[in-house]
């Protein structure tokens, strides 16, 4: 019996090194996955509900973080990074001068867009209230047909 | 200065998609004077560079990461045969010939589809010793390389074909990443399926698409991730999404998609996987004609993806098929759908409305000149070819086939336009049409074809009879 709760703790430990994870990056372009919430501006960021995360080291990519800054939703990432316990975020996005010249705010950003993973939990819409599943890393946003 | 680029004799009508695409990469004004789809060797033109930058360093650059170019060239004379080679290389390089009088060097002779005898190849060497060079001749890493390109005829030696067509006299610049292939290599990849991507066309997509450090692509049928990991090779953030989960799972250990970029060193550039459908995507979406700065509100630099041909499987969608028919699918959904094990309900898919969703995808996902480049079956008949899909916020910049017995596949590149470029005519009549169809074979004509063993279609319709598909023919998906 110890055995078997041994094997099982070292597999779950194994499965979670092994599977996806999602960097919170790609959270700042997902939205929800039905129609009819998409005109509303609620239906984005989704928010995520009892959300595990874990961190890994990447090498810091500075070109990255400049050609998408003027892409984020710096809004949503405000809202994301709150709802997930990080320090808050200024209201407004910094410039591309800025994030150049400041390696501490590259640093931080780089640490919270790609170094964060989402790898368990929900991720909800704010409309209709629909919860998206995230195992393993991997998020499911395949609707049933009442929703298509 | 004209420079020789010499291809591999292979995917020949990817070459100068992949070429004039890394061109634009590299930012450099490439002129192409001659090349042909028979022949490997191309010559191109560059512009003077201003210092510091040497021309000589932007051919290097131009294809430095190219998969289908082999090397790059300074070219000092070709002519149809070795008398107007010296010419050339006299009356223009005379000037050039001082510099690499005490370097080591070492001469090649080049012969695509030809061959010479020893002594043939010694007494064509020597007739170069007018340029003087006096440094010691060195075989391994000399200071410089020499060589006498030759494009035989087909079959020159069989038919006994004394001469080649054309030569080319040149000295050695830089190498491509023709090699890289070999690294991606399906057959040493851990984790792949039937319909994995090989990895020297995956790398081809990836360069024609400008995939490149700092940028974010997306593979919305990425499967086991053959494009999301050429992509993120070429120093990209991938996405990838299925709308089969269990690709990107695998077997949930060590083969999965994350574990394929484990494999490669590349999993910094994996920004995420999802399960999703295309037709339903969850990707935050700009509407058409309403962003103002092409930037920001669309997310993508680059689409690349090879969508399911639905001829392994139908294609599907998420959807009843008959929801008049089968109320109960519905019913049961609306109960069970938040229970984790629930599968939501299929419906079959067109495969032409497929490839315009796609477009209509990308052309609201892609950043001003992103592009997207997808692969797509055809018929090799004429008669039963499919048109090249378009949308009028997309300009088709290439098309390339890889042709199989009866069939054929092309990866075809768009760039999206700038809105304030779009032809407006274009989007009113994109917005009349309506597609139609209703079962797999009716919205698949590439399916339909497949099975009928691509015969031209007879005067009156019978029923399809299943054909085995070409033997050498490696099974679409």
């Amino acid at each position: 019996m110890v055995l078997l709760v041994l094997i099982h703790f070292m597999i779950s430990v194994y499965m979670h090194h092994k599977t996806a994870k999602m960097k919170l990056l790609t959270l700042n372009f997902l939205t929800c996955a039905v129609k009819t919430c998409k005109s509303s501006s609620d239906s984005f960021p989704l928010h995520p509900k009892d959300a595990e995360l874990a961190s890994d080291d990447v090498d810091v990519n500075p070109e990255l973080l400049v050609n998408l800054l003027p892409r984020l939703d710096w809004k949503a990432l405000k809202t994301t990074s709150a709802e997930l316990g990080f320090p808050q975020l200024p209201d407004s996005p910094p410039t591309i001068e800025q994030l150049q010249s400041d390696d501490k705010l590259l640093k931080d950003l780089h640490s919270l867009l790609m170094e964060t993973n989402l790898m368990e939990g929900k991720l909800v819409c704010g409309v209709c209230g629909h919860e998206y599943a995230v195992r393993e890393g991997i998020p499911n946003f395949l609707l049933p047909s009442h929703l298509v | 200065m004209e420079y020789l680029i010499r291809f591999s004799q292979s995917h020949e009508t990817f070459r100068l998609p992949e070429l004039q695409a890394l061109a634009v990469l590299e930012g450099i004004d490439m002129e192409v004077v001659s090349y042909s789809l028979d022949s490997p060797f191309c010559i191109i033109r560059l512009p003077p560079s201003s210092p510091p930058i040497t021309t000589t360093t932007l051919a290097r650059r131009l294809i430095r990461r190219s998969i289908l170019a082999m090397s790059i060239h300074e070219l000092w004379g070709h002519g149809p045969d070795l008398a107007s080679v010296h010419a050339a290389v006299k009356s223009t390089t005379s000037p050039l010939w001082p510099s690499y009088l005490s370097c080591s060097f070492k001469f090649t002779l080049d012969s695509y589809q030809g061959s010479r005898t020893s002594d043939q190849k010694v007494s064509i060497i020597n007739s170069f010793s007018y340029l003087g060079f006096m440094g010691p001749i060195k075989m391994r890493h000399p200071d410089q390389e020499f060589t006498l390109h030759e494009l035989w005829p087909f079959n020159s030696t069989p038919l006994g074909i004394p001469e080649p067509n054309h030569l080319y006299f040149t000295r050695y610049l830089g190498s491509s990443l023709r090699d890289l292939p070999k690294k991606l290599d399906l057959k040493k990849r851990k984790y792949i399926s039937t319909t994995s991507m090989d990895a020297e066309l995956a790398l081809i997509t990836a360069n024609i698409a400008l995939a490149g450090p700092g940028k974010l692509f997306y593979d919305p049928f990425c499967g086991t991730g053959s494009f999301p990991i050429a992509v993120a090779e070429f120093g990209a953030v991938a996405l990838g999404s299925d709308i089969d989960g269990r690709s990107i799972r695998g077997d949930g250990r060590e083969k999965t998609l994350k574990g394929n970029f484990e494999q490669y060193g590349l999993l910094g550039r994996l920004g995420g996987t999802f399960t999703a459908d295309l037709t339903n995507s969850p990707i935050r979406k700009q509407e058409l004609g309403s962003d103002g700065d092409g930037v920001r509100g669309r997310v993508f630099d680059g689409i690349v993806c090879d969508p399911p041909y639905g001829v392994r499987e139908g294609l599907m969608v998420l959807g009843v098929r008959d929801p008049e028919k089968t109320p109960w699918v519905e019913r049961k959904g609306r109960e069970m759908y938040k229970q984790a094990d629930f599968i939501p309900p299929r419906k079959p898919y067109g495969f032409l409305a497929m490839l315009d969703d796609i477009l209509q995808f990308a052309a609201q996902t892609l950043v001003d000149n992103g592009r997207v480049a997808f692969w797509m079956p055809t018929a090799n008949d004429e008669e039963q070819e499919m048109p090249v899909p378009s949308h009028p916020y997309l300009e088709t910049l290439s098309v390339s086939t890889q042709v199989f017995n009866k069939w054929s596949r092309r990866l075809i590149c768009y760039r999206r336009i700038p809105d304030k470029d779009v032809d407006s005519a274009a989007v009113k009549a994109r917005e009349e049409r309506i597609l139609v169809g209703k079962t797999a074979d009716e919205l698949n004509p590439f399916r339909k074809a497949y099975f009928e063993g691509f015969q031209t279609p007879p005067a009156t319709t019978g029923t399809s009879t299943p054909a085995a598909p070409a033997t050498e023919t490696p099974p679409p998906n």
